[in-house]
């Protein structure tokens, strides 16, 4: 069986960075989504007696096992595609899972982490926004909007020293990379009341509310209880891990707490619908869905200050923590408010949990129940891991011939557990 | 409406897992064939064995055709292969410091 190749991960173990800066977030996400990770130069590149191929670079790879290596420019044409790492002998060296047996490399070309395989369909001139969308989409692939403004729509401003944090949502369709205002296109997280709410920012100072639907990489709390407020931002340990394909991405990072294993969860994309999705598309958002002010003090994960989705499918004693976000499923009347959702799993400490630990690497998929009572499908690739792993951090896994990475996050409040994330079959 | 799945990731049966996990040298199998009298013979029950501690890993059938194979393992991995005939007709057969290709 030829091996899975569209399942990506990106960890900041590859030395790719989210600091305390502006577009950091941007420039991750552009390199995870749409560019992938260029690996020092290949110096000499053979294929060994099982088929597969072992890459000899200039320098230090820093690449994890498991991940999807892109080949280009290598002669013969057959070599160029994607591959599987499946051994790293040292610093320098990759064997990539191949198939090419009897086959000789005469031309060496370039190596990189393959992209989840997303386009940036719209940028804006001073590069702190985006729309991306997966390559060769169907009508269901949302534009994801990924917004670092601190001015600009609604007049407020935001000061650069604040929390940092994205405004995300996903758009069904865009013609410019404004095109948020119009009331004929559906948008996740939506207020009909208000179509500009996830994008704009209103009054100044303390005051300033900026956006609604929020990806934050750093803030100035360690604790996810504790009432605090954006009007600080303290740089973390960097530590992160993003997977998916070009279908949904999941990205977490230790927002929580200075300590690493204190990551929390966002993504977005599509999931598989059991119901017809040509009416209302299949999208799901992982945010943090709240309307504070940046001197409003709230906690995170606790609901204090009404803030949503901190937590999703791991905050049992505040509900509205482990929400997602999903379009409501009225098929008489499309563009409406979200609707919110939770994934249906045995308990919320995935990964922390005692619930089938006899087995090696106990995990199942997680179904999507929205707030209406509509079960509406089951999200891709991310898998409630039915056993405490103690992952600390981004970690490939395999069993037999299956292969899954995992990342932390944090449970009830500051328990620590996580989730895995299905990559396919090796061989 | 098309039902909503909640499949389970497959995984290993090893009774020493840490042998399937550990990633650190390249993910490498270890398989091969049963034959008695140099016919196939898939009445037997497979063990691979850790080397370094003489601790049974991982527990294992041939398939119709008398195959069997122990995937996700270290190349760093040391093992000793026991067949046994399920018949009990024929002495076992050993292959001592088998290492995962």
């Amino acid at each position: 069986m030829a091996t899975d190749i569209d399942v990506q991960f990106f960890s900041h173990l590859n030395r790719l960075t989210l600091s305390n800066n502006w577009g950091d977030l941007i420039r991750l996400l552009d390199t995870c989504l749409v560019n992938g990770l260029p690996l020092t130069s290949v110096t000499s590149a053979t294929i060994d007696a099982q088929g597969d191929i072992t890459l000899n670079l200039y320098a230090a790879h820093n690449c994890l096992l498991l991940q999807i290596v892109e080949l280009s420019g290598f002669a013969p044409t057959e070599i160029n595609g994607k591959y599987r790492i499946k051994g790293m002998p040292t610093s320098t060296q990759l064997i990539l899972k191949a198939e090419h047996v009897g086959k000789n490399i005469t031309t060496t070309g370039a190596a990189k982490l393959a992209s989840l395989g997303y386009d940036i369909i719209f940028r804006d001139i001073g590069d702190i926004k985006r729309a991306y969308r997966a390559k060769n989409p169907l009508a269901e692939h949302p534009f994801i909007r990924v917004d670092e403004s601190l001015s600009g729509e609604g007049g407020g401003a935001y000061a650069a020293s604040y929390a940092k944090y994205a405004m995300v949502g996903l758009l069904e369709n865009m013609a410019h990379i404004d095109d948020y205002a119009d009331t004929s296109k559906l948008q996740l997280p939506l207020d009909t009341t208000d179509f500009l709410k996830n994008w704009k920012i209103t009054g100044t100072s303390t005051a300033v509310k900026r956006g609604w639907s929020r990806w934050y990489w750093n803030r100035s709390s360690p604790d996810m209880t504790s009432a605090t407020n954006d009007t600080a931002s303290q740089d973390r340990t960097t530590q992160f891990t993003l997977v998916g394909d070009a279908d949904a991405f999941y990205f977490h990072r230790n927002l929580g707490s200075n300590t690493i294993q204190s990551c929390i969860l966002s993504g977005c994309g599509i999931f598989y619908s059991s119901l017809a999705s040509n009416i209302i598309p299949p999208w799901f958002l992982m945010s943090i869905i709240s309307n504070n002010s940046a001197s409003q003090n709230a906690g995170l994960s606790n609901n204090l200050g009404g803030i949503t989705g901190a937590q999703p499918m791991t905050g049992p004693s505040y509900p509205a923590c482990n929400y997602f976000f999903i379009p409501k499923y009225d098929t008489s009347k499309r563009i409406s408010n979200n609707n919110t959702a939770i994934g249906v799993t045995p308990d919320f400490y995935s990964g922390n949990t005692s619930f089938a630990d006899a087995s090696n690497l106990p995990s199942m998929e997680i179904p999507v129940l929205d707030n209406d009572r509509y079960l509406r499908g089951t999200l891709k690739h991310i898998l409630y891991s039915a056993k405490n792993q103690s992952i600390t951090t981004t970690a490939p896994v395999i069993a037999d011939n299956s292969m899954y990475v995992g990342d932390n996050v944090i449970t009830h409040q500051s328990n620590v557990g996580g989730f895995l994330y299905y990559l396919g079959e090796l061989e | 409406m098309k039902p909503t799945t909640r499949k389970i990731g497959h995984c290993s049966s090893y009774i020493d897992p840490a042998i399937g996990f550990n990633l650190l040298g390249k993910i490498s199998s270890i398989k091969g064939n049963v034959k008695k009298n140099g016919a196939t013979y898939p009445i037997s029950t497979v063990i691979l064995y850790n080397r370094k501690t003489y601790m049974p890993v991982c527990i294992t059938k041939p398939n119709t055709t008398g195959g069997y194979k122990f995937a996700g393992i270290s190349d760093q991995f040391s093992a000793i292969v026991i067949g046994l005939d399920d018949a009990m007709q024929y002495n076992a057969v050993i292959q001592d410091n088998v290492v995962p290709k």
